[in-house]
């Protein structure tokens, strides 16, 4: 329970401290700087979830227990909001500092690929009725596509040209942070937002297992 | 002149928003809407999913 109180803490701080505390001056960045708290994070905790969901993959094919594809596939969901509250937010950046809400960025197609990939991954699911069948091809893809994800987002960008900050051979904005004022939001930020993520994900976990159990009871009462 | 300290910064930053900081204001009021609603939300449904597990308990 301490956590949930800690996530509310932590974000409430991350929005006040984010929008109000002294931010380093840079150039053409300015203000814009504070989405540093809410774009960046919003993609580690993206990135976090899907790592849960690639792990929860590998359990299912290992002990073969529904319960980890169930699992996968609800962080696999809430990383994907993530996601999209990650490129909502990372749009609007690129449209005050680059002055366009997409451009050809390495980062920028490799998210959109990437994220078509995951949403296959629902389409994949959805389009198999059996059980075990459904889990187990789904895992399989999973395991797959997280390292193609992966590579698209933080290793490509960092080969090719890119407009992003730390990517390309940019600086990043540690060098600008010379009296750590990023520094002391950015990091609670990234706790904060991953755990009302991980808070998401437990809750949709929590309610699947009810539904199911109803569900197994009626079976029963139907049957007796 | 002694230098601006971070929580000096934070309460001129909230007076200039408290006293109509434009677009500033309307970004920090939706974040802020938009989070608590959230919240709210998961509050509310922590004490809907104890009372249905309760359910499931007695039940069995």
């Amino acid at each position: 329970m301490w956590w949930k109180a800690l996530t509310v803490i932590l974000l409430i701080y991350t929005i006040l401290a984010g929008l109000f505390f002294p931010i380093p001056t840079v150039d053409i960045v300015d203000e814009s700087v504070r989405n540093l708290f809410f774009h960046v994070p919003m993609w580690f905790a993206m990135t976090i979830m899907l790592i849960l969901g690639a792990v929860n993959s590998i359990l299912y094919l290992a002990k073969n227990n529904i319960q980890y594809d169930i699992n996968a596939k609800i962080f696999t969901q809430t990383a994907l909001i993530f996601g999209v509250l990650g490129l909502i937010t990372g749009s609007l950046w690129a449209l005050i500092t680059w002055g366009a809400l997409w451009t050809n960025d390495p980062k920028l197609n490799g998210t959109a690929i990437g994220m078509l990939l995951y949403l296959a991954y629902f389409v994949l699911r959805n389009s198999l009725e059996e059980d075990s069948k459904r889990a187990t091809v789904s895992a399989v893809y999973n395991i797959l596509v997280f390292p193609i994800f992966l590579s698209l987002i933080y290793v490509l960008p960092r080969i090719f040209a890119s407009l992003h900050p730390g990517n390309g051979g940019n600086p990043g904005f540690n060098i600008y942070d010379q009296a750590k004022h990023l520094r002391i939001v950015f990091y609670p930020a990234v706790i904060g937002w991953f755990l009302l993520g991980f808070w998401i994900s437990t809750q949709l976990i929590r309610l699947k297992k009810i539904e199911n159990q109803f569900i197994e009871r009626e079976i029963i009462d139907i049957n007796e | 002149m002694n230098k601006k300290s971070v929580f000096d910064v934070f309460l001129e930053n909230l007076s200039n928003l408290l006293r109509g900081g434009g677009k500033l204001n309307l970004i920090f009021a939706s974040i802020l809407i938009i989070l608590l609603g959230i919240v709210g939300y998961l509050i509310y449904n922590e004490s809907r999913i104890k009372k249905l597990e309760d359910k499931l308990k007695n039940k069995s």
